[in-house]
């Protein structure tokens, strides 16, 4: 410091600046040469001096403290050298978006090229990197975007934030922030809405669970049904969360159509294995869906119309770069294109859906997202129906309503949070109306009402913080409380000796914390994840604490391969109890009592998978899950009575389920497709159920297979077909029949209330069931052919024509199988016992028209 | 409401009009003896008997009877009491068979069926003893609407450590009021000789008489409580209705109301309620009795054998056959509503 360059008085203009203008300052105010390379030198890192440097050795000094640099005059010139130390590293961090219309990227892929060591942005966007300051440039690459290569250091100072722009310019063009491919690691999923729209859909309605289950370890219990069934696993056994919000009954018109709008969500992201410590509370699997954010740069809006339904959809900027809506809109239109001669015959039924969401940027490091969900069916039967007379006029409405109140904040560049506050309820009303008689001249009106509901108020905080380039920590922690009240029902009718029961409420506290760490070993060859997720939920009456370990341990190969394993316990602290396998608004959802434990499962997993440059990608799964204390019952509840005591009719047992899944999967390119097999087993077993023997759970398929292919004839013609298998669900046959009980007796007569289903015949006989669940169903399969035209290119309004045919070589696939009842209406006493199947679906041609501006 | 969901279910494939028929499987298994008894204290012991039928192609619901084979009434050591005989009675729906030996609370029976060309069937049944039990109080009143008629029970529990098992029931055993008069001697049927009757009605002697007979045949009165500690609750809730209401007993005493549906207690042809009486049932059962029971009213309240519910499976004591061997020991109170 003694070299007279280094000693020449010196006074910075500003005591704040980045290390670029202080050295250009220098070098304009004393007219010394500065030489320094910008390789290793972050020339935008924001400096504070002291204010007590007034040489130009002082103020070098300060503004290189830290970097491992050094000033040394040589021939009347100052060169920044790098000290003898190792390579330096420093952080850059920032956000990846689309480039037309800002929305985030989550799972760009972010890497040095050299060392082809780097990180993956998050739900958010958000990611952070350490590169060393040798590196010249960093790549961010996604399998739906252009690759962008991004000179280092950064051009600005700050955050680094890139934009993308998608690999498929048509979509680029003519649905701003949509892209259409799959992001997929073992267990894991991402699939952006653009991917929706890509195969044939029933009646037109792109559905992200439906697509989903084109995917190995997935699968639905009925044909076309949009209940998502994972590894053998019940639908009750998924978290679902619509932008971080759990849902409890995500089906529309019995599960056929989802609740989540293809319109509103961005992207669906579907976890099978390896659960990341943040997530709990279900045993099978997380779906993790967000909505989109909303065009920060210009207004965009489109409608569709079908002949089933009608969408809107409108997203942009309130104030430009600062703050954007989204707002969809869904609605069906059987009960608005048909007349009231309809409805008094068939019936009527409704269903819409609101999804909006505010996004707000405060600062480049603060934003707050606003999002609100609301969806509602309502159904009416009247009792003198054409299609099966009842002695009732029944109304349904269910209903969910979500508000997520999100911030997320860049502590530094190394740390990222988000807090999200949330609200979600769940309604379900019901009410029949009915006269029964008592005698020849009397009768009695009976109006009944009854309500399931479910609220929650959540609030939790997940921080990631990146220690180095080989080391990611993430912790949180989060407050859920729960307010139940599965069955309320009341009456105008007069109890008289009845006890009035008062309705069942269950007040429950829930919380977790979490913290998962993320090591890169051996030049990033080996990534091991261990975490610990603990749950607890408290209530009055009892306190279940969990702590629930998880790993997941990778090896990365050669030419893109790898192989996992992971190991994940998961506790599920509330109950589905159901007796059907459609997806019913009146499922019960109950809590862990005094009486019934947490479930729990434990999952292990191997895979392997491989990926070709020519985006070619091979997966393959092996599972093991064993499940504890899952509950069934063995009765039919009907959860419209406050004397229906839910806890006696629970059994506690076990489930086994095990497989193995395989994809290939092509990604890019005109030709793009999927093939997935699942071979599976699912099996359970419950005390006092087919005498303490295991028996197939009605889930169980031994083969799943999934066919789809999407081929673009032209950049704005698409073909698609998709070919679906399932082996058939397994179905209790009875191994003989005997004489009733009360018929071999003599007895006869009805039960009040309790008609037979098949009409006017008492039933005279018994199933003797060997074993449950011994026969399977036939196979369901289905073909489905679609086209998608787009038109109005350069117009500033586009258009876009879907048309298609479900299941085109008409399938009789089984939606109801039943031995004798359902069908016949006959008065003779004795009738030829056959089994019947109900089919749902044959060929069903779709069309809708979308619209865009 | 329950049923209600499924039947929408159905009636969307109804109006989709996807119906189809699927073979049955062929089936190799053989039929069974189907054996049914109540062995009462107090009464002589009497079994029904039927066979299966396997689950196959081409089969109907209808039973063949069975009048060839040999039951015995054992004791528990299987000493032969005695051998029942048929019944030949074309209005029963199941063979009935029949012994002379009256049975007696807190023995053991066992039951051994041969019927040609079957597995033979045993099962052994414990005939609970007497109780001890108050009718305490009755009442018309009303329950959820419904008129009912109450009965308040105070049921003794058996020796400290034994289980007792309880089972309400109530039927209406049907009545046939017949009209008849007599002439020269001879007793002539109104309804079948009316214009002999109108021809002869005025002559000395002859007059109306009216006689009542019962009838093998019953009606089911749906009976309700409203008692948490009944073992109705695993099966629905407690304001349905049910064949009979169930209550396992230990140590104490159990005081319950039982309800029975009052509009079936007087004759109404609009509703199909016969002419008569009611008899109300308070039975003490054997265990595997008793386990019969719940299982049976779990299946009868379950919508049918389709692939949207789970399956039923009733528990049963018959070893090599079917059915259900159960000790009984009863009280009956008889109610007379109708005019007969």
């Amino acid at each position: 410091m003694r070299d007279p360059l280094l000693i020449r008085p010196y006074t910075p203009p500003a005591r704040q600046g980045s290390i670029l203008f202080f050295i250009q300052d220098i070098q304009r105010t004393t007219g010394i040469s500065i030489s320094y390379s910008s390789n290793f030198l972050h020339l935008n890192k924001k400096i504070q001096l002291t204010g007590t440097e007034h040489t130009t050795g002082a103020v070098l000094n300060t503004i290189l403290q830290g970097t491992g640099i050094q000033a040394a005059p040589v021939n009347g010139k100052i060169f920044l050298l790098r000290e003898s130390s190792q390579t330096q590293y420093y952080t850059i961090s920032g956000f990846v978006k689309e480039v037309n219309s800002h929305e985030i990227i989550i799972g760009a892929s972010i890497y040095d090229p050299v060392t082809r060591k780097g990180t993956v942005s998050n739900a958010y966007g958000f990611y952070s990197l350490q590169v060393p300051d040798s590196c010249n440039s960093i790549v961010f690459s996604h399998i739906g975007y252009e690759t962008v290569i991004q000179a280092l250091p950064p051009p600005d100072e700050g955050q680094l934030d890139i934009h993308m722009t998608a690999r498929n310019q048509l979509q680029t063009v003519i649905v701003s922030g949509e892209n259409d491919s799959v992001t997929l690691q073992a267990g894991y999923i991402n699939m952006p809405v653009g991917y929706v729209s890509n195969f044939p859909a029933l009646l037109g309605e792109k559905d992200v669970l439906k697509s989903l289950q084109l995917y190995p370890g997935t699968g639905s219990s009925l044909e076309s049904s949009s209940n998502l069934l994972i590894r053998g696993g019940g639908a009750d056994q998924n978290l679902y969360l619509l932008d971080g919000v759990p849902l409890y009954h995500t089906g529309h018109l019995f599960g056929l159509f989802s609740i989540f709008n293809g319109d509103a969500v961005k992207d669906v992201s579907l976890y099978k294995d390896a659960f990341p410590a943040r997530y709990g509370g279900r045993l099978s699997s997380v779906v993790d869906i967000r909505t989109k954010d909303g065009n920060m740069k210009e207004w965009h809006g489109k409608g569709t119309f079908s002949p089933v339904s009608a969408s809107a959809e409108l997203e942009g900027p309130i104030v430009r770069d600062k703050s954007a809506i989204s707002l969809s809109i869904r609605r069906s239109l059987v009960d608005v294109l048909y007349g009231k001669r309809f409805h008094d015959r068939y019936g009527k039924y409704s269903l819409y859906d609101v999804n909006f969401k505010l996004n707000q940027v405060i600062n480049s490091k603060n934003r707050l997202y606003l999002s609100f969900y609301k969806g509602q069916d309502n159904m009416f039967i009247p009792g003198d129906n054409v299609i099966l007379p009842l002695q009732d006029d029944y109304k349904f409405a269910w209903s969910n309503i979500t508000t997520a109140l999100k911030w997320t904040r860049v502590i530094n560049p190394r740390m990222f949070s988000n807090t999200t506050a949330t609200y979600s309820r769940f309604y379900n009303l019901f009410s029949q109306n009915s006269v029964v008689p008592l005698s020849e001249i009397d009768s009695i009106y009976v109006n009944g009402k009854g309500v399931s509901r479910i609220r929650d108020i959540a609030i939790h905080n997940e921080t990631e913080y990146a220690i180095n380039s080989d080391h990611r920590l993430s912790f949180g922690g989060g407050y859920t409380y729960h307010n139940f009240a599965p069955t309320a029902y009341r009456t105008n009718v007069h109890a008289g000796d009845a006890t009035q029961r008062e309705a069942p409420k269950y007040y429950m506290s829930e919380f977790t914390a979490y913290a998962e760490d993320e090591l890169s070993l051996l030049n990033d060859r080996l990534i091991i994840r261990p975490g610990l997720h603990f749950g607890a939920l408290a209530q009055s009456s009892s306190f279940y604490p969990s702590l629930q370990p998880r790993v997941m341990v990778r090896w990365n190969m050669p030419h893109m391969q790898y192989i996992q394993a992971s190991f994940a316990q998961m506790t599920q602290f509330l109950h589905q109890l159901t007796t059907p396998v459609i997806n019913l608004p009146t499922d019960l959802w109950v809590p862990s009592t005094e009486n019934i434990k947490p479930e729990r499962a434990f999952s292990y997993s191997l895979s392997y998978q491989k990926q070709w440059a020519n985006n070619w990608r091979f997966n393959a799964n092996l599972y093991y899950k064993q499940l504890q204390n899952i509950v069934t019952t063995n009765t039919v509840l009907n959860i419209f009575d406050n004397s229906d005591l839910w806890e006696k009719k629970v059994i506690a047992g076990n489930g086994y389920n095990y497989g193995s899944e395989l994809l290939l999967e092509k990604t890019q390119g005109k030709f793009t497709g999927i093939f997935s097999y699942t071979l599976s087993w699912a099996w359970r077993k419950f005390a006092r159920i087919n005498s303490g023997q295991m028996f197939p759970y009605k889930e169980d398929r031994r083969h799943n297979l999934s066919l789809a292919v999407k081929y673009r004839v032209k950049p704005r013609w698409n073909l698609s077909a998709s070919w679906k298998f399932a082996s058939g669900a397994p179905f209790t046959l009875p191994a003989q029949i005997f004489p009733d009980f009360d018929w071999g007796r003599n007895i006869y007569g009805y039960l009040d209330g309790r008609y037979q289903p098949n009409g006017g015949n008492v039933i005279n006989y018994l199933p003797y069931i060997a074993k449950l669940n011994n026969y399977r169903l036939h196979a369901v399969h289905h073909l489905d052919i679609g086209t998608t035209i787009y038109l109005g290119k350069g117009n500033h309004f586009r258009h876009i024509i879907t048309g298609g045919v479900y299941n085109v070589y008409s399938r009789s696939n089984p939606f109801i199988v039943s031995y004798d009842q359902f069908t016949l209406f006959t008065y003779n006493d004795f009738y030829p016992l056959q089994l019947y199947q109900y089919s749902l679906f044959k060929t069903l041609p779709y069309l809708s028209y979308t619209f865009k501006f | 409401m329950k049923y209600l969901l499924i039947f929408m279910c159905a009636g969307i494939a109804f109006l989709m009009g996807c119906e189809k028929e699927l073979p049955v499987p062929p089936s190799n298994i053989k039929p069974r003896t189907v054996v049914y008894a109540e062995l009462i204290a107090g009464s002589k012991g009497e079994v029904r008997l039927g066979k299966s039928k396997p689950v196959g192609p081409g089969i109907n619901n209808e039973f063949e009877s069975v009048p060839n084979a040999a039951i015995q009434l054992l004791d528990k050591d299987s000493n032969l009491i005695e051998t029942l005989q048929y019944v030949d009675d074309p209005n029963n729906n199941m063979s009935l068979y029949r012994g002379n030996k009256t049975l007696e609370g807190a023995h053991t029976y066992r039951v051994r069926v041969a019927v040609p060309d079957m597995k033979p069937v045993s099962a052994s049944a414990w005939v609970p003893p007497a109780f001890k039990m108050d009718l305490v109080d009755t009442a018309r009143t009303m329950l959820n609407g419904r008129p009912v008629l109450r009965f308040r029970f105070n049921i003794q529990p058996l020796p400290a450590g034994i289980r007792q098992y309880i089972v309400f029931e109530a039927l209406k055993q049907i009545a046939v009021l017949d009209t008849f008069f007599y002439y020269s001697g001879q007793r002539y049927h109104l309804t079948e000789n009316a214009d002999l009757y109108q021809r002869v009605k005025n002559e000395p002697g002859v007059r109306l008489e009216k006689d009542t007979t019962w009838e093998n045949a019953y009606l089911r009165i749906p009976c309700y409580t409203q008692d948490e500690n009944a073992d109705n609750n695993q099966i629905g809730g407690l304001n349905e209705n049910y064949n009979a209401i169930l209550f396992t007993q230990m140590n104490k005493p159990l005081n319950t109301c039982l309800y029975i549906n009052a509009t079936a207690l007087v004759a109404n042809p609009s509703l199909y309620i016969p002419q008569g009486r009611v008899m109300v049932y308070v039975k003490s059962v054997s265990k595997e009795y008793y386990d019969f029971l719940l299982t049976y009213e779990k299946l009868k309240r379950n919508p049918g054998l389709n692939s949207l519910v789970q399956a039923i499976q009733l528990r049963s004591n018959a070893i090599g056959g079917l059915g259900v061997i159960g000790g009984v020991n009863q009280k009956v109170f008889p109610l007379y509503f109708d005019e007969l």
